[in-house]
């Protein structure tokens, strides 16, 4: 999570326009990296975004410059002029080399930010800002459920969590089972919205308070048919979702998994994958299947949700776990001061996709078994 | 999104879907296609060859019409799909759940008609 002073600043005042639900608004949609979208009317005063305090929108990236461009209407149009900025406007995919006018719907990308021009009436667009919050909401309801990293004993865990401005659905957590055990597990609901959140805080409350009733945690097979019995799609308004769960014994070194409409986790680069429907899709009663591997010295498990490789690339190309898999290592290096691994595979992920909010949420968990 | 039903015989139907099985698509598909399965008497096969994507909100339509039919003790199986399709439904294992074939000729022999 962004310390809050390195956050984009919208200014607050308000433009001088009439307040008439039918009249017609034109509004930016300021999208950063890892944060709920936020909105800004164009009022009659020109808007200058930039990289220092003073903008009236600030993009604390060193992409931006200190200023950066100038955001303004001119009779019924809104107009974009770069302020010789050093990596420039980039408006629906070309760089501008003159003012140039903003189109409704038409999307600006400014370094790793994007800003959409909307243009309609009052009431419409500001029942959309209502939204969004409510959806940040929900979005941050979920990420307080995620647990601390761990640096120390028998698994280290490390993670890095991107919303998309959507609200995904993605979930993660682990903890320490009382005999000893350690249990890890990534789930992604289907669809996007708050509706997806809420299955998704609802499996991760019941998972960190013991797992479905009458399952033994340790467990992955009866973990995934307990929540299939509990979560049926046709009782959780239609939705269902993806699960990966390992449980691992420090003591003998063995970890127990099952993916359920999952793709792999990855111990160093061996695939640790069992076929199952997602969660929710199949009968109450179904079978689950799950597997074992042995966890070597130093080796290294990431489970990722598929946000981190289903991305477009700049150039239009749909990319897939194949595209994701290179970027995986086989164990810590020793010594080096390197970033974070699920940093470093965050920044993978994002300069793969095309710039500006990912599509998806984004989830990369680290587990280190030294 | 578009389907079209096809009666075979008595006993069988062909549905051919069309579009993207996407979050839009899977919400203009959803009731009519579920509408239909609920009345329908007859197995089916479904035609996935003018699908070209499919998301998880399409899976969840593919298998609550299915269920549908199931109910009442009608067979139903899939072909058609094209390499990428086929991915998404072999990762979230639809084949453990509704009968997947690579052509119509095998469609009709999973349901047994």
């Amino acid at each position: 999570m962004a310390d809050e002073t390195e956050r984009t600043m919208v200014r607050r005042a308000m433009p001088d326009i009439a307040a008439d639900p039918d009249s017609l608004l034109h509004l930016l949609v300021i999208e950063a990296p890892g944060e709920a979208p936020r909105r800004m009317p164009i009022g009659r005063a020109p808007i200058r975004v930039g990289r220092i305090p003073g903008n009236d929108i600030v993009l604390p990236s060193f992409e931006i410059s200190r200023a950066h461009c100038l955001i303004a209407l001119e009779g019924e149009d809104a107009i974009v002029t770069d302020l010789d900025s050093t990596n420039g406007c980039v408006l629906d995919g070309a760089r501008i080399v003159a003012p140039a006018v903003l189109r409704p719907g038409a999307r600006l990308r400014l370094g790793p930010y994007s800003i959409t021009h909307l243009h309609g009436p009052r009431a419409e667009l500001e029942r959309g800002t209502e939204m969004e919050r409510d959806l940040a909401k929900a979005g941050r309801y979920v990420q307080a459920l995620l647990p601390p990293a761990i640096t120390e004993g028998p698994v280290r865990v490390d993670w890095r969590f991107l919303p998309s401005a959507g609200i995904g659905g993605d979930g993660f957590g682990y903890r320490a089972l009382p005999d000893g055990r350690f249990m890890v597990y990534l789930l992604d609901v289907s669809g996007h919205g708050a509706g997806a959140a809420l299955l998704a805080a609802s499996v991760m409350n019941a998972l960190r308070q013991g797992g479905p009733a009458g399952c033994d945690a340790g467990d992955p097979a009866a973990v995934l048919a307990g929540l299939n019995a509990g979560f049926q799609m046709d009782s959780h308004g239609g939705l269902y979702f993806s699960l990966w769960y390992g449980v691992y014994d420090p003591a003998t070194r063995r970890l127990h998994f099952a993916a359920a409409g999952h793709h792999p986790a990855y111990l160093g680069i061996v695939p640790l994958w069992t076929r199952n429907p997602a969660i929710g899709l199949a009968e109450s009663d179904w079978r689950f299947a799950a597997a074992e591997a042995a966890v070597p010295p130093a080796a290294r498990l990431v489970l990722f949700s598929d946000g981190a490789f289903e991305v477009r690339a700049p150039d239009g190309r749909q990319l897939g776990l194949a595209d994701f898999l290179p970027y995986l290592s086989a164990s810590p290096v020793a010594g080096l001061a390197e970033p974070a691994e699920p940093a470093r595979l965050l920044a993978v992920a994002q300069a793969a996709a095309r710039p500006g909010a990912m599509e998806d949420d984004v989830a990369i968990l680290v587990l280190d078994f030294p | 999104m578009q389907f079209k039903i096809v009666e075979i015989d008595a006993g069988l139907c062909r549905v051919e879907l069309s579009g993207r099985l996407d979050a839009a698509g899977a919400e203009m598909l959803d009731a009519p296609l579920s509408a239909h399965f609920a009345a329908m008497r007859r197995a089916v096969v479904i035609d996935l060859s003018d699908v070209p994507f499919v998301g998880s909100l399409g899976i969840r339509v593919l298998i609550s019409a299915t269920r549908l039919l199931k109910r009442h003790g009608q067979q139903v199986a899939l072909y058609g799909a094209n390499a990428m399709v086929l991915d998404v439904l072999h990762t979230v294992s639809l084949d453990q759940l509704i009968p997947i074939a690579a052509d119509e000729a095998s469609a009709r022999a999973l349901v047994g008609a």
